[in-house]
């Protein structure tokens, strides 16, 4: 198994206005108590890391429990709302099409140079490393219009993707890329897209209704010997461990699934997949505490954090980000994963 | 397949453990006439003579694990009584050893000859090869290897084999800077000319304990290498600088650790429409956890064996031609003369 360290090349502020965000969070509160906790009945679930049942609430949301698992640590929702309803909350709810029209176009160009263009690199340099020549691949989640954009930019024989989310229609609307196609399936229905050689998965095994089924499907759409390349937030990050509940990156719908490493890695080995990579290149957790140790200076945070973050200079600050990728301790995490062969 | 190896020190140590766990093959003898009380295995034969190892046990690979002196003499016995051979680099003391061992290998055909270059086969090395041959990055335009020990304590390093002349043939150079040179071919081919330097700056020994190299190809690449025992600090250092993006390969996973975690950068040259700071683009580290070079080596060989099929890689073709590049610069260095690039290729055997 390997793991990837990345230099810190822009801030958080970049790709997310705080103005916005605050603004988005406000929406979305209003969103998920007025729309999705009356839509449906929500179901319990174990863990959907290591499937244990053995739980307990430690906070709570919009209304929504978050448990911690007593055996992997990953922190998820349950009961939680019916997949449909979630589709109909990005589709429809005013904080999605805010997210979709204020937010993702004033940040395009900002994206697209640092998550997408580097993303995009990943991808097709874990392609030439471990699966040459592939021909189909799936993506899966939303927001991957500036990935399959740069994919396509960046490699002239590009692969066939078929985008599958469910609001695909709507993110791709107007737009015409060679060998991409849209086509909205769900989970149960990927397999009949197959045998793919690549199935791209980011950020969405965090706000997924059904990880299982997920997962699942990842492994019945892929040929042997195929890759899932995955990305989530992990509850096992520097950021989400010390700020916890007071997380600005926890709340729901978007944040049903807070996998820890352990979780994570036992998800995916139930289901039969080579770990090649495990990462955590994440480049804002420590500006995250930062900023919430500075609006909320009152609040019980450990001595030694709220010194470093208050005293040391940016040099320091970016030591200890490189520290915590390269010793897997950043909440964004991201995998290559293969099924057998 | 029935194997022994010959020569129980540090390497054979390491085959053991590869064989041992590796399904297919058992280890059916050890040979080392200095056996050490302590290490030797219980669980099969010990000679004291190559030869009658061989003859007692024919088994299907020799493993030349012998300090270089030997290395001609063993190799050649075990393909002579049929036996397939891995062997350790260096592939002897010089040009003229590696030379016998293939003239032995072209009678017997069925046979397949491996040499121990495991660095292609560190995860770092496999990754950057993979993004070279991918050519997403662009072709090679230089390359740049520094590999180094500590030298560790004096007199242990003065009095090893590896620095006595007529045992070993070469100093630093051989004994370690041929993975480096081993490595500048497996990324950019053949190189037609070489320009060599030697010292023996520090250690009291007959051999060099500096070497400097370059070498060019007729696609204008450049290498250069620095291989030395007086860098005080274990290193292991490749750079490749490739149109698009520069590679560097820093640290080696081994068995103590003390070439520090292995890893990966790739860097991007930045595009024309990329505002990063000039001189400062974006890097990614890859660090690896785990060397299965040694068994990814020998199970290359055995499936060659199985499947009946050439070996392509590490092979004695390759042995020669590193060797030639070795030869050069140690005749550079005895003669007295200007210092001028010579050229290799096609000195040793077509």
């Amino acid at each position: 198994m390997k793991t990837v360290v990345v230099d810190r090349d822009f801030l958080e502020l970049e790709i997310k206005p705080y103005a916005r965000l605050e603004e988005y969070r406000r929406l979305t509160e209003e969103d998920v108590r007025g729309r999705l906790l009356t839509a449906g009945e929500f179901t319990p679930c174990p863990c959907p890391g290591c499937r244990s049942t053995a739980s307990r609430v430690v906070f709570e949301k919009s209304g929504m429990a978050y448990l911690e698992c007593d055996h992997c640590r990953s922190v998820y929702v349950s009961p939680r709302p019916p997949e449909e309803a979630l589709v109909d909350f990005y589709r429809n709810s005013r904080s999605a099409r805010f997210w979709r029209e204020q937010i993702l176009p004033e940040t395009k160009e900002t994206r697209r140079a640092k998550v997408f263009r580097p993303r995009a690199q990943w991808v097709l340099n874990v392609l030439d490393r471990y699966r040459p020549g592939a021909r189909l691949g799936i993506v899966v989640g939303y927001h991957n219009g500036l990935l399959v954009e740069e994919l396509a930019r960046q490699e002239s024989h590009l692969f066939h993707m078929i985008v599958t989310n469910a609001i695909a229609d709507i993110e791709f609307r107007g737009s015409e890329l060679p060998n991409v196609t849209i086509r909205p399936t769900s989970a149960s229905a990927l397999p009949s897209l197959g045998p793919a050689d690549i199935f791209l998965a980011f950020d969405i095994v965090d706000r997924c209704a059904d990880v299982e089924a997920l997962v699942a499907a990842a492994q019945a759409t892929l040929a042997p010997g195929g890759l899932l390349l995955a990305s989530t937030i992990s509850i096992s990050g520097f950021d989400l461990q010390v700020l916890w509940d007071r997380s600005e990156s926890i709340y729901p719908p978007e944040r049903l699934n807070l996998l820890s490493t352990e979780g994570l890695i036992a998800l995916f080995e139930r289901h039969g997949f080579e770990t090649l990579e495990f990462s955590t290149p994440g480049v804002l957790d420590v500006e995250a505490v930062q900023r919430v140790i500075h609006k909320q200076p009152e609040a019980p945070w450990p001595r030694f954090i709220r010194y470093v973050v208050e005293k040391r200079d940016e040099d320091a600050m970016n030591g200890l980000q490189e520290y915590l990728q390269k010793y897997r301790l950043s909440s964004f995490a991201r995998m290559v994963l293969r099924k057998p062969r | 397949m029935k194997t022994v190896i010959i020569g129980y020190g540090y390497m054979g140590q390491i085959r053991k453990q590869v064989v041992d766990t590796m399904p297919g093959l058992k280890l059916c003898g050890i040979c080392d006439p200095f056996l050490v009380p302590g290490l030797i295995p219980g669980d099969c034969a010990h000679y004291q003579d190559y030869r009658d190892a061989i003859d007692d046990v024919r088994p299907d690979i020799v493993f030349v694990c012998t300090p270089n002196r030997y290395t001609p003499d063993v190799c050649i016995y075990a393909l002579e009584q049929g036996c397939h051979v891995f062997c350790e680099k260096p592939p002897g003391r010089n040009l003229t050893d590696i030379q016998r061992i293939i003239e032995v290998e072209q009678k017997h055909p069925d046979l397949k000859l491996m040499f121990g270059f495991n660095h292609r086969y560190h995860p770092a090395i496999v990754e950057a090869k993979a993004l070279v041959e991918a050519g997403r990055l662009g072709r090679i335009l230089w390359i740049r290897g520094v590999y180094g020990k500590s030298g560790g304590r004096g007199k242990e390093f003065e009095a090893s084999w590896r620095n006595d002349l007529a045992i070993s043939g070469g100093g630093i150079l051989l004994d370690q800077g041929v993975h480096m040179l081993d490595l500048f071919r497996f990324f950019c081919g053949e190189f037609q000319e070489v320009l060599g330097l030697l010292s023996t700056a520090f250690w009291n020994v007959p051999v060099e304990d500096n070497a400097f190299v370059v070498l060019r190809n007729d696609q204008g690449q450049i290498a250069q290498l620095h291989s030395s025992a007086t860098l005080w600090k274990h290193t292991f250092r490749l750079e490749l600088g490739l149109e698009k993006a520069y590679l560097i390969v820093e640290g080696l996973l081994s068995k103590t650790g003390s070439y520090g975690r292995e890893k990966l950068i790739i860097g991007h040259r930045p595009g024309d429409d990329e505002d990063t700071a000039l001189g400062n683009p974006r890097e990614e580290i890859v660090y690896f956890d785990k060397d299965l070079s040694w068994d990814f080596q020998v199970r290359e060989l055995v499936n060659c064996i199985k499947d009946s099929l050439p070996v392509t890689d590490s092979s004695s073709h390759d042995a020669l031609r590193v060797m030639e590049v070795i030869d050069a610069i140690y005749t550079q260095a005895q003669s007295k003369g200007p210092l001028v690039a010579v050229s290799i290729g096609n000195r040793g055997m077509q």
